[in-house]
């Protein structure tokens, strides 16, 4: 291997870590996020939809 | 928002918030103008107690179980309202609960409000796997456990449920139901032979529930999402199942022991704060919330039942008529045996209930023998009586002084 | 001049009688209260609990979170920073995005996780899509210990790294850039780097995010009790439900104190073991 395709492939790992770690931080929240339109049913949906099947927005009449 | 002039109301019941919105919008409407609050059950004896010790009042009307009112009359935290009670009496409140409201003193402490009981839904799914001969409406433990195990080999997964979660009841399953069912007594017996018989019975009953009932707090959430198809809770608990599929569902009596069919009826109550700054409000209120149409409306609401002499509509909603029946039939069954909630407990009924949940936490899901943990929790159970100098209450036999454990 | 003599006092003054007000006397009152046992005696609260049930349980669950949660979290927060300061673009967004679950209370991360995992959640949808699973599996019971422990490890790790990853950014950058390029002409490898310059320099942030941290994972709950209610119980779940519930409030206080107790023991010794020789500073 040459020095210049260790490094991008250094690169490449380095990238894909820190790209990994973000995935780990934002898709829990994104998940809650989608599934709080989703009301009660969506809780027990089985198997989960990325959107819930039964999308309404009273959940967040809840703050009102 | 609450106002400083409003009356305020509170409470330990109908807290979930979509129930107190509709105390808020439907029950209390054309009453006297009130800011509807609520509490859970130990903030709430704190709150009255923090009242009473600083003399500032501002809640006048209180609703809450007949044991957890019970607790604020040595408080001197109510207020005796005879004069309401006079004013009410062609509401054909039963006599027996106006006692209740007594709370054993000579006069009306608490105006009886609704009315509940716990009982068994069952999801018509399970019924083909009801063993052979039994009846849905009188099951034994025996049969329940039979049947768990009939539906846990044809469907796979263990369907019988108990709220047995942080926020479930599961503690007034084995006061009011199993333990009087086993052994006519919830204190004196709690030690005996029948006591041993019992817990060896509901092992077989446990191992064919589901593994996420130490989770569960309300049984309607599992039951709608069909993973139990046959649990116990409170009536005011599996409201919504029913409500939302109410031909999906049957509601019957618990199951049945040696001693009977024992069943715990739930009264709450309404009672008016000492220095209570709207006396007048408050005495308005309760004529308001125990008028007939009120208490249907409460019922159909809600799910709590009257206390007052009003027959249901027939146009009530599927869900609750089912409840109505299952209440019912609880309460009319040939072997039904009456285990009242708590009394005279004070500060203590929370480890007078945890009493029977470490017991069954030790004998059912630590498989502790049985013997040595009844002996070492009974030891327990009679610091508590000997503390709090509760006499027995039903089903267990009226005693001098406090309840003995035998 | 008496006025600059007095001048520092009088500035911590607000905070001295903050904390007395509202630490220091609740803290004698809890005190008090543990040892306020009516009939049982001087002890009795403390024999209540030690002679409860879930106590071995609960001290067990505890430990055993801190031991796994800290250590873990360390290290990733250690690898993030590294990260962090090796990056030429972008920087910021990811120290943003990284740093996000600060801003989640521990009850909601609780309830994230809790979506993600229970029997119809998020994970058992995807392992049923690859048909690893045929249906919805309770991960998060009392039998199935191993499998709860691992989701809670997981949601506190992923909820509270970020404090960590906090103070171990300040502590990287406060060290000169002089002495890895001294470290890299003497012929170090990025190893030796770490390990010789690097990790040494940074000492007294690890220190403040190993305190904080292991203080604070004493005293984990929310998630705790979110993810698995009572199936793991956990020291402070077991104040809760002593006050709570069993509305024991000295039983409750005993667990306080003995909380309180194990985290001062915990910052003693990392105290002791990660101080600096005095020689040793310049």
């Amino acid at each position: 291997m040459t020095q210049r395709a260790t490094g991008s492939f250094k690169g490449w790992l380095y990238g894909s870590g820190v790209m990994l770690l973000c995935v780990w931080v934002l898709l829990p929240i994104g998940l809650i996020g989608l599934g709080a339109f989703g009301g009660r049913p969506a809780v027990y949906q089985w198997p989960k939809t990325l959107m819930p099947a039964s999308l309404s927005l009273d959940q967040l009449a809840v703050f009102f | 928002m609450a106002k400083a002039q409003d009356l305020i109301f509170l409470s330990t019941q109908l807290r979930p918030i979509d129930e107190a919105q509709k105390v808020r919008d439907v029950i209390l409407k054309g009453a006297p103008k009130t800011s509807y609050v609520v509490d859970e059950p130990s903030p709430f004896t704190v709150r009255m107690k923090a009242e009473v010790e600083a003399n500032k009042h501002t809640i006048s009307l209180v609703g809450a179980l007949h044991g957890e009112l019970q607790p604020l009359l040595p408080m001197g935290a109510l207020e005796p309202i005879d004069d309401v009670a006079a004013s009410l009496k062609d509401r054909g409140i039963p006599a027996g609960l106006m006692d209740l409201g007594k709370l054993g003193t000579g006069k009306q402490m608490y105006i009886p409000w609704m009315q509940a009981t716990y009982v068994m839904v069952v999801n018509k799914k399970a019924l083909p796997f009801l063993p052979a001969g039994a009846d849905v409406n009188a099951l034994t433990y025996q049969q329940l456990a039979e049947w768990g195990k009939t539906m846990n080999e044809k469907t796979g997964q263990r369907r019988l449920g108990f709220p047995a979660g942080p926020k479930g009841l599961f503690a007034r399953f084995l006061q009011g139901n199993l333990y009087p069912s086993y052994t006519a007594s919830m204190v004196t017996e709690f030690r005996s032979a029948e006591a041993e018989t019992m817990w060896n019975d509901f092992k077989a009953v446990w191992a064919q529930s589901n593994p996420n009932s130490t989770s569960y707090d309300f049984m309607q959430e599992p039951l709608m999402a069909g993973e139990v198809l046959v649990a116990w809770d409170h009536i005011a608990r599996v409201k919504d199942a029913l409500q939302q599929a109410p031909n999906d569902y049957l509601v019957v009596a618990p199951p049945a022991g040696p001693k009977g069919r024992s069943y715990m009826p739930v009264i709450a109550g309404l009672a008016i704060a000492k220095g209570a700054p709207d006396r007048k409000g408050a005495a308005e209120l309760i004529m308001h919330l125990t008028k007939p149409e009120t208490q249907l409306i409460t019922a159909s609401e809600v799910g709590f039942f009257p206390v007052v002499n009003a027959t249901l509509p027939a146009n009530l909603s599927p869900g609750v008529k089912l409840l109505a029946e299952g209440v019912a039939k609880t309460q009319t069954a040939k072997d039904a045996v009456v285990a009242l909630l708590p009394v005279g407990l004070g500060d203590k009924g929370g480890e007078f209930n945890k009493v029977y949940v470490d017991t069954f936490q030790r004998i059912v899901l630590r498989n502790e023998p049985v013997r040595a943990t009844l002996d070492a929790q009974a030891d327990v159970m009679r610091s508590i009586m000997a503390a709090t100098k509760a006499p027995c209450w039903a089903p267990d036999k009226a005693s001098e002084g406090a309840c003995p454990v035998k | 001049m008496p006025t600059s003599r007095w001048l520092p006092y009088l500035l911590i003054a607000p905070a001295s009688v903050f904390l007395a007000v509202f630490f220091a006397v609740p803290l004698v009152q809890t005190i008090v209260l543990s040892f306020d046992g009516g009939t049982a005696g001087f002890f009795g609260n403390y024999q209540r609990m030690l002679g409860d049930l879930n106590f071995n349980v609960s001290l067990r669950n505890t430990f055993m979170l801190v031991l796994t949660v800290v250590p873990l979290q360390m290290m990733l927060a250690i690898g993030m920073g590294l990260m962090l300061q090796k990056m030429q673009r972008g920087r910021d967004v990811v120290l943003w995005i990284w740093t996000i679950p600060l801003g989640v209370s521990d009850l909601a991360a609780g309830l994230v996780w809790l979506a993600i995992l229970q029997n119809t959640g998020y994970l058992n949808t995807f392992l049923f899509h690859l048909g690893v699973i045929d249906g919805p599996t309770a991960w998060l019971n009392s039998e199935t210990p191993v499998t709860l422990f691992i989701a809670v490890a997981v949601a506190e790790i992923w909820r509270s790294t970020a404090v960590v990853l906090v103070i171990i950014v300040a502590g990287l950058q406060l060290i000169p850039k002089e002495f890895g390029e001294a470290a890299e002409i003497f012929g170090a490898s990025p190893w030796q780097k770490l390990t010789r310059v690097t990790l040494p320099m940074l000492k007294p942030s690890l220190q403040s995010a190993l305190i904080l941290r292991t203080v604070l994972a004493f005293e984990v709950f929310a998630a705790v009790y979110a993810i698995g209610g009572r199936n793991i119980p956990v020291l402070v779940g077991e104040a809760y439900v002593w006050q709570r519930d069993n509305q024991n409030y000295s039983v409750a206080a005993a667990y306080a104190v003995l909380i309180m107790v194990i985290s001062l023991a915990a910052t003693a010794v990392y105290l002791r073991l990660l101080r600096e020789k005095p020689e040793a500073r310049a």
